[in-house]
């Protein structure tokens, strides 16, 4: 069962829908169509390998000597945060007996 | 009774590094992929990456606890990357990718759709990470930057907004278009690779 305007559609929001970032009822249409329309499902099938490899390919190992650098660079620093204090607002709450 | 008062808490600067110890620095291998990510050379992701840490200590009193620190410091590392990194650069930068490749969109996207689909799938299993490394490089920064944020990284559609300062509605175009353009790149490889036939 194929419907053109909505395959068009799919096709254009598959990323989205992937992404689970279309509304649920939308996300819930799309879930229902490629159940029933094979060349949506495996457009939406396609994008999701492509999807996983690029999560898969990011593997870069980060130099064992970073951090060091990094945390001597950061010592070596000097920083001024609002003069030296910061201060936090925060709300306090009690209980007391009586009243 | 319950009394509730506001009052003041000085919070000591030793009290911030601290926290940025313990906050910020376990993110250094993620933020050091992204940095490799946007410069593709690992000299200048070390160098992106210490910059990120730097501005982020220097501005620390300012992020608030609790709040998404890695979307916080992929910002930074963004903002740092388009001030500098991106000035050096000599290559040609392209502006208004947007409107510019609709109709290139349309081609890919139905040399996608002829392709036989199993045949696409058990292609796309198969591909090396190195040709998908190298696939991604191909695309422009406009593109593979936000779709590198979606799915190396999994954030948001909102957080790709709010680190890379664009419309929501434009970051989802560009993973749309991204994602597209890498299949037809992904599917150009298995053909070269003779793993996917033309047809």
């Amino acid at each position: 069962m194929t419907n053109q305007s909505l395959c068009s559609w799919i096709l254009e929001y598959a990323d989205a829908y992937l992404d689970k970032e279309l509304d649920q009822a939308s996300q819930d249409a799309i879930s229902i169509h490629i159940e029933n329309c094979a060349p949506c499902k495996s457009h939406i099938e396609c994008e999701a390998l492509v999807k996983e490899s690029i999560a898969r390919s990011n593997q870069s190992d980060v130099p064992s000597y970073l951090e060091q650098r990094i945390t001597k660079a950061i010592s070596q620093t000097r920083v001024e945060w609002n003069g030296g204090v910061v201060y936090q607002r925060t709300i306090k709450i009690q209980w007391r007996e009586g009243d | 009774m319950l009394l509730v008062s506001e009052q003041d808490l000085e919070i000591k600067p030793s009290d911030i590094a601290e926290r940025f110890e313990s906050e910020a620095l376990p993110l250094l291998s993620t933020i050091y992929s992204g940095a490799y990510r946007l410069t593709g050379d690992p000299n200048s992701a070390e160098d992106l990456t210490q910059e990120t840490f730097l501005k982020a200590y220097a501005a620390f009193d300012q992020f608030e606890s609790g709040t998404n620190i890695k979307a916080w410091l992929f910002r930074i590392m963004q903002n740092t990357f388009i001030s500098q990194y991106r000035k050096e650069s000599k290559a040609p930068h392209q502006t208004s990718v947007d409107e510019l490749e609709d109709w290139q969109l349309s081609a890919l996207e139905s040399t996608a759709t002829t392709t036989l689909p199993s045949a696409e799938m058990q292609a796309l299993r198969s591909m090396p990470d190195t040709v998908i490394v190298e696939a991604l490089k191909q695309l422009p920064e406009e593109f593979r930057i936000p779709v590198y944020l979606a799915d190396a990284e999994g954030f948001s559609y909102a957080e790709i907004a709010e680190i890379l300062d664009i419309p929501m509605g434009t970051v989802m175009s560009r993973i749309h278009r991204a994602r597209v353009r890498l299949r037809a790149l992904l599917a150009d490889y298995a053909r070269e690779l003779g793993v996917l036939k033309n047809d």
